[in-house]
């Protein structure tokens, strides 16, 4: 064993668990034995290094809060997005339900101005029938989404949504969302 | 099923296990994982950027971003390479932030370590001569500190937190020749900023 193998060997793999030839080496060669302590100095010192911070008692049980906070926040924030695009998507291809109506109210006002708005009232209307129609037990918001071409089409989004949190963790709690 | 499953048994599963348990739903795998690697990893911040407070928020930033991905987890890799490596990211982030931040800083502090020679006694053992164990540590710090971060990242990840030659490879996305050669060059450098010059 020469002085460049112990080198190696000491910067590898440190002084603990080192062959017998490059301890006898080691033993011998004073170059190789400052080397040696040095190392296991340097060794001893990141032991202390290992324990230099511990995270603080609460830390767990923070973490395990913030999580699931964090989860929630972001599994609704993909949701607005989802939603959100597709209301631009539909925007862009569709015109909204009175929309068109109001188009025509500004641009016509002073002839169609009263049939525009009827229009607009019978679309509330039947907006607010179908609202009286919906399933009692399941209360739905009702969009007509009207296509420059094709059949209307009418979507049926829950005015109520339940989130169950007693999956999620004992620590969450919602306790009301509301919009 | 999972649901089911009670603290005392989720302890004994190995981390593979803890993931695939917490996306099934148990409640207490994703709490046994951060009471597992919780020490390790705010003590390999803390190294790292130097400021207890800040190594605890990047661990737990570290730990939501785990909990966030957890589906994204292969099992073929080590959970703990995985958690160091996110760790090591965000670490890397808030040093290269506050480099921007203070320029001035950054410059006092690179004259500093130009200048100083840190000096370590090697000569025995001998308590009289030694100097103070925490003036020791602290000057170890520094010298990691003054180090690349190519080199005090393997160094930290090799000989602070103990991983493996290829489990220092997996975090840092290196070859185990290069991180033994990183670790080698670390370890010179440090002897020369520990040694006192004769």
């Amino acid at each position: 064993m020469n002085c460049q193998g112990v080198e190696q060997q000491l910067m590898d793999e440190g002084t603990i668990g080192l062959e017998a030839a490059v301890l006898q080496h080691v033993h011998q060669c004073p170059e190789c034995r400052k080397l040696y302590d040095e190392v296991a100095t340097l060794e001893q010192l990141n032991q202390s290094l290992r324990g230099a911070a511990r995270a603080p008692s609460d830390f767990s049980s923070k973490v395990v809060s913030a999580s699931f906070v964090s989860w929630i926040g972001w599994r609704a924030a993909w949701g607005l997005i989802v939603v959100l695009l597709a209301l631009v998507t539909l925007s862009d291809s569709s015109t909204f339900w009175g929309a068109q109506d109001l188009k025509a109210f500004w641009n016509d006002a002073d002839s169609s101005l009263e049939s525009q708005r009827s229009e607009s009232i019978s679309g509330a209307e039947s907006a607010s029938r179908s609202e009286s129609d919906r399933d009692s037990s399941i209360p739905y918001v009702e969009v007509k989404v009207e296509g420059r071409s094709g059949a209307p089409v009418v979507v049926r989004i829950p005015a109520q949504i339940e989130v169950l949190t007693r999956d999620l963790h004992p620590e969450v709690v919602l306790r009301q969302a509301s919009y | 099923m999972a649901q089911s499953t009670g603290l005392e048994t989720t302890i004994s599963f190995g981390d593979n296990a803890l993931i695939s348990s917490h996306l099934e739903g148990n409640e207490y795998a994703f709490q046994v994982l951060v009471e597992r690697y919780q020490d390790k990893l705010v003590n390999y911040i803390y190294n790292l950027v130097g400021d207890y407070e800040q190594a605890v928020d990047l661990g737990q930033e570290t730990f939501i971003r785990v909990f966030k991905h957890a589906h994204r987890y292969h099992a073929k890799y080590q959970f703990s390479t995985w958690i160091y490596r996110i760790a090591t990211n965000l670490a890397l982030d808030e040093i290269r932030r506050r480099k921007r931040r203070s320029r001035s800083f950054t410059y006092r502090l690179f004259f500093q370590q130009e200048e100083q020679d840190i000096p370590l006694e090697h000569d025995g053992p001998s308590p009289e001569c030694s100097l103070d164990r925490k003036e020791q540590i602290q000057m170890l710090q520094a010298a990691l500190n003054s180090l690349p971060d190519k080199y005090r990242l393997v160094f930290m990840l090799r000989e602070v937190q103990e991983l493996s030659h290829e489990e220092v490879g997996e975090v840092l996305k290196l070859s185990v020749g290069t991180v033994k050669s990183r670790l080698h060059r670390a370890k010179k450098l440090l002897r020369q900023k520990l040694t006192r010059v004769r």
